[in-house]
């Protein structure tokens, strides 16, 4: 004789299905994909593209940027020959002093714009060392003469920046030496000179 | 009546394709073209040069790889004014600028042969050559 079985304790089971899990972890790792894409600005730059200039194009910047530093360091250094040249109320050893070291302090300045825009350019010490000294011999040479007239550029701003901080300095320097050039001779030391007494009045008679 | 439904689905289609053709710039939609910067121009006078993100439920447009003018009056460059890219002022900005709309004057687009295109692309050039 059969018992009779015993009721099953009903259990709350879940059953979920591989499908449904294995989507919903795609879309989240899809939306999690166009999330970091889109914070991080992938899209953005991927949409829109980006332009780099040539070796051409860049070449025409640098060649601005020289002409715009030579522009500069002829503008200072005939501003100190012009005060030099003047008659000075200061010795002419001093003078010259001056304005010699002007000049050098000058030289100096354009030499370290030209390497610094070499190396901004990408060139090492050595190589930019070199070009600093061709392009400085390349432009005394070309002084005075005739040039062409170039296109006006509009530089990239880091050459942009390198000729900017080369005027202000070169203007700091020459405005310096025409400063000192021009000052007036330090004059003797003032020796105290007797002043003359007042008289002390004498009694006037009242009667 | 399917002929007639098969004249009205073509019809429909005709009118959506001229719509959209009318009224959308192919060489502004993303993906497309060539590089899309845009010009902003601020009611104070100032200008903006960057890629442009504008979208109309925002009310900021936004502008990364930002760049703006520079007064070189008193400098010896060709022109009078000089190229400075945002990211370099002492609070170092760093991921672009949101602008308020209501502060906008107007948004162009900058020619890519234009003196502004070629600054920046001769800056992204520099950029890469130091950065090897």
């Amino acid at each position: 004789m059969s018992q009779p079985r015993a009721p099953r304790k009903r259990q709350n089971v879940f059953i979920i299905p591989f499908g449904l899990v294995a989507r919903i972890v795609g879309v989240v790792a899809v939306l999690a994909l166009v999330a970091v894409l889109v914070g991080s600005g992938t899209l953005a730059r991927a949409a829109s593209g980006t332009v780099v200039a040539d070796r051409a194009a860049v070449a025409a910047h640098q060649s601005a940027a020289e002409r715009d530093i030579e522009r500069g360091y002829e503008t200072s250094t005939d501003q100190v020959k012009k005060a030099r040249a003047l008659k000075l109320a200061i010795g002419g050893a001093q003078a010259d002093a001056i304005a010699t070291k002007a000049l050098s302090d000058l030289a100096t300045l354009r030499h370290s714009a030209l390497f610094s825009m070499s190396q901004v350019l990408g060139a090492t010490s050595d190589a930019a060392e070199a070009y600093a000294k061709s392009t400085e011999q390349a432009l005394d040479a070309k002084r005075g003469q005739p040039q062409p007239s170039a296109a006006p550029v509009l530089l990239a701003p880091r050459l942009y920046a390198i000729v900017t901080r080369f005027d202000q300095l070169a203007t700091q320097i020459s405005d310096q030496a025409v400063a000192d050039l021009t000052q007036s001779p330090p004059s003797a030391p003032a020796t105290p000179t007797p002043s003359v007494r007042p008289t002390t009045p004498t009694p006037s008679p009242t009667r | 009546m399917t002929m007639r439904w098969t004249v009205a689905r073509w019809a429909s289609v005709v009118v959506l394709a001229l719509a959209i053709g009318a009224t959308v710039d192919p060489a502004a939609l993303p993906f497309s073209g060539t590089e899309k910067l845009y010009a902003v121009f601020l009611l104070d006078g100032q200008a903006y040069f960057g890629h442009l993100e504008d979208v109309p439920w925002s009310d900021t447009v936004q502008l990364t790889d930002v760049y703006y003018f520079d007064d070189a009056r008193k400098t010896t460059t060709d022109l009078s004014v000089g190229l400075l890219r945002r990211g370099t002022e002492l609070h170092a900005p760093a991921d672009g600028m949101r602008i308020r709309r209501d502060k906008v004057l107007a948004i162009e687009r900058v020619g890519l042969d234009s003196p502004v295109a070629r600054a920046i692309e001769a800056q992204r050039a520099i950029d890469r050559g130091a950065a090897k």
